[in-house]
């Protein structure tokens, strides 16, 4: 029910838009036609009903009536009335990331959110989402469990069904807005995420255990060892317990020591591969994923600015192709295409290089929207001009090849997923991110969003007076 | 003005001309009046001594009483040659065109009267008028005369045709007479005189000629005064039509009646000949 004050500042608006209506009123009044006639002579069915009164003068009006109506309605809509619609109720969302598995059963952050949807009485009886990730599409998403919970009779009951069918990769704390967008209000987040502070959501943290993980930090080409390196960052006492070879139909084989070398790091521990492959890091019993790039192909080069510049870094191809693996450079446009680097020739720089390719070093450039590199004087000039194209190389090598849709069912691999070779492309792994072990200490602001004005109804409504308006103009005026 | 259609004296020559009733009779057309033919008028023709072949009762008694000998009075036959008009004056009248209204009295009086046919014409609107005027001629002043009371209508007034007429009852002898008016008055019933016959002649101009459709108009009664705003749609439009065509079928169910209805505008020739076809059914 909108309150008093609400409604009086509405006033403004209507009356704004009450304004050209009366305006044309007043104007039709003034242009009225007056006739001599016996009125015995006019039709009496108007005369001698109560209600004549009215309908005479809606008749009359009709036209202003409605176009008051629309702009009563459009300066409500305007002073933000009807309100949010939000019909369905509170809701709360259950944080599905790796990071609430962390623990022993029983023990962890999503058994706890479990024990508090059956106990808490504020969230009993509301709709539970999760926050997850699909596999298949590769997408953050945000799924209704409220019938799995009610069909749950104990909180580990629930917290299995969780678990079998969440992934527990991670979670887009963004997608709360989605909520909002249905119609949901009172959002409740269950999350181990100490980091995560609330904006019109109340956030309720569940107990974060303390860190024990083993997470990879990075896994690149060593140019000077000739060995594919993963290097591993490891807190709280894990350890690798064993290494695994995947096979790409997801199956695994236990590594062979000459297969590969591992050596300790301050931070954990680094493994080297000969080549590219597919493993599996085992600790505490559980099994992450993660894949060796191979050497990268060497830069090709189309185009003759192109080609000066693939010979200036001294790997210039024997042919330029658009290749899967490889990086071409090529003059002119088709700027961020994959695969590619193009380059253009200008006279003035005022503007530096994107982060992107330089990894944050200040490398001058022009501008040029249709070619990713812009290279001017000084630009040839810097040595830091090597960067985007060492940086593009290097992530071509990478055996993660970026792929936009998986064309085979992924395979549950440990931790993280395993795609199949498919369509030319290499087989790659997903983990979870490393924030799901190590926390970033990151702020991070979790938002209800911003609940949307029920525009429909309102444009409903004007639809609605517009087309009744149309009717009585063709039941009224008729067609000539 | 004459208020005289230029057709008039042709479509006057051509039903002279097809009906044979309708050319002047003997009675009119002899100049010596002891030819013109005897009938049941109150015009005194001569009175002569009774003959065998003479109706008795055509005696005179008075005479008879005074002289002796039998008389009988002869009359003029010229009741059934004479029409009454009975014109519209009031208020409401003046919404219409009022020249061509009196253009189509004065036609109609000017064809009759071209046929042989006295006219005499009273005005009314709360009630008859008292004088009226009466023309035997077209010639000799006798179109003049019916001009000239057209031109003297006066357009004010509030309408009662019925009370008008039941004056006109009971004053005019003519067995045939004309009203011309707009008939606006609801349930309005004319019977027509005994063994005689009564023209309606309704002229009134559509409202949908005022007023576009969509618009509305402040309506302000002539007679009344009164104002009132009315919405004009297809709709109403729709209803004024039905309604107007209620109160022409009431207006033309009287029996021994003839009823035409003449917008603004239209043709009046085709009403000039249905009534003389009417006339001289």
């Amino acid at each position: 029910m909108p309150d008093a004050s609400g409604l009086l500042g509405a006033v403004g608006p209507v009356a704004a838009a009450l304004a050209p209506v009366a305006l044309l009123l007043f104007v039709a009044l003034r242009l009225r036609k007056r006739v001599y006639y016996p009125h015995e002579l006019l039709s009496p069915k108007d005369d001698g009903r109560p209600a004549a009164a009215l309908f005479r003068s809606l008749r009359l009006h009709y036209d202003t009536a409605i176009d008051a109506a629309c702009a009563v309605i459009v300066g409500l809509a305007i002073a933000g009335y009807p309100g949010p619609a939000l019909w369905k109720g509170p809701a709360t969302a259950i944080d599905a990331s790796r990071s609430m598995l962390a623990g022993l059963r029983g023990d962890r952050p999503l058994d706890e959110a479990a024990r508090l949807l059956f106990s808490d009485g504020t969230l009993r009886g509301q709709a539970v989402f999760t926050l997850g990730w699909d596999p298949l599409t590769r997408r953050n998403t945000v799924r209704d469990v409220t019938e799995a919970l009610e069909d749950a009779d104990s909180p580990q009951e629930f917290a299995m069904a969780l678990e079998s069918s969440e992934s527990f990769m991670s979670a887009d704390y963004g997608l709360l807005s989605e909520l909002s967008r249905r119609g949901y209000g009172g959002l409740t987040l269950l999350t181990d995420d100490a980091s995560a502070e609330g904006l019109g959501v109340d956030v309720r943290r569940l107990s974060a255990k303390p860190p024990r993980y083993l997470a990879l930090a990075s896994a690149v080409w060593d140019d000077e060892r000739e060995r594919s390196v993963a290097r591993f960052v490891t807190a709280g006492g894990a350890e690798i317990e064993a290494l695994w070879e995947l096979i790409a139909d997801g199956s695994m084989r236990r590594a062979k020591p000459e297969d590969y070398e591992i050596i300790p790091s301050p931070s954990g521990f680094e493994l080297s591969f000969k080549g590219q492959g597919l493993w599996a890091a085992q600790w505490d019993g559980r099994r992450l994923p993660f894949a060796a790039p191979g050497r990268p192909e060497p830069l090709s080069a189309s185009g003759a600015l192109s080609k000066r510049i693939v010979a200036a870094l001294g790997s210039i191809g024997t042919k330029a192709r658009a290749g899967e693996y490889g990086i071409v450079v090529r003059d002119g446009g088709g700027a961020g295409a994959r695969g590619f680097v193009s380059v253009s020739r200008v006279d003035e720089e005022p503007y530096v290089l994107p982060p992107r390719l330089t990894r944050g070093a200040v490398v001058a450039a022009g501008m040029d929207r249709k070619a990713d590199l812009a290279l001017g004087e000084s630009s040839f000039a810097s040595p830091e001009a090597a960067i985007p194209f060492y940086l593009a190389r290097a992530a071509s090598g990478a055996a993660v090849a970026p792929a936009p849709r998986p064309r085979a069912s992924p395979v549950r691999v440990g931790e993280g997923f395993l795609y199949a070779a498919a369509g030319g492309r290499r087989a790659f792994v997903v983990v979870p991110p490393s924030d799901e072990y190590a926390p970033s200490g990151r702020r991070t602001v979790v938002e209800a969003g911003t609940v949307p004005d029920r525009r429909l109804l309102v444009a409903l409504a004007l639809a609605s007076l517009y087309g009744l308006k149309l009717w009585l103009a063709a039941r009224l005026r008729g067609r000539r | 003005m004459t208020f005289i259609d230029p057709e008039c004296a042709a479509i006057a020559a051509a039903f002279a001309r097809r009906d044979f009733r309708a050319r002047l009779p003997d009675s009119i057309a002899a100049k010596d009046p002891m030819y013109r033919r005897s009938g049941a008028s109150y015009d005194l023709k001569s009175i002569r001594e009774y003959q065998p072949f003479d109706d008795p009762r055509a005696i005179d008694w008075k005479l008879y009483g005074r002289s002796d000998r039998a008389f009988v009075k002869e009359f003029y036959d010229e009741s059934d040659d004479e029409v009454a008009f009975l014109v519209d004056s009031s208020a409401s009248m003046g919404c219409a065109p009022v020249d061509e209204y009196r253009t189509f009295i004065g036609s109609m009086a000017y064809i009759l009267l071209s046929l042989g046919m006295g006219v005499r014409l009273w005005t009314f609107s709360e009630g008859l008028s008292r004088r009226c005027v009466a023309a035997r001629s077209k010639n000799a002043g006798g179109h003049a005369s019916i001009a000239a009371a057209l031109s003297a209508l006066p357009f004010s007034g509030v309408t009662d045709t019925a009370r008008s007429y039941a004056l006109w009852r009971a004053r005019g002898r003519q067995k045939r007479a004309f009203i011309f008016s707009d008939f606006h008055e609801p349930g309005l019933t004319l019977r027509a005189p005994p063994s005689g016959e009564l023209f309606l002649i309704r002229y009134r101009t559509p409202f949908s000629a005022l007023v576009e459709r969509g618009a509305e108009a402040e309506v302000l009664d002539p007679e009344s005064g009164r104002l009132v705003v009315v919405p004009w749609s297809a709709s109403d439009e729709d209803a004024w039509l039905a309604s107007d065509a209620a109160r022409d079928a009431a207006l033309a169910a009287s029996p021994r009646s003839f009823f035409r209805r003449l917008d603004p505008g239209s043709p009046r020739a085709p009403v000039y000949w249905d009534v003389l076809e009417r006339l001289y059914a």
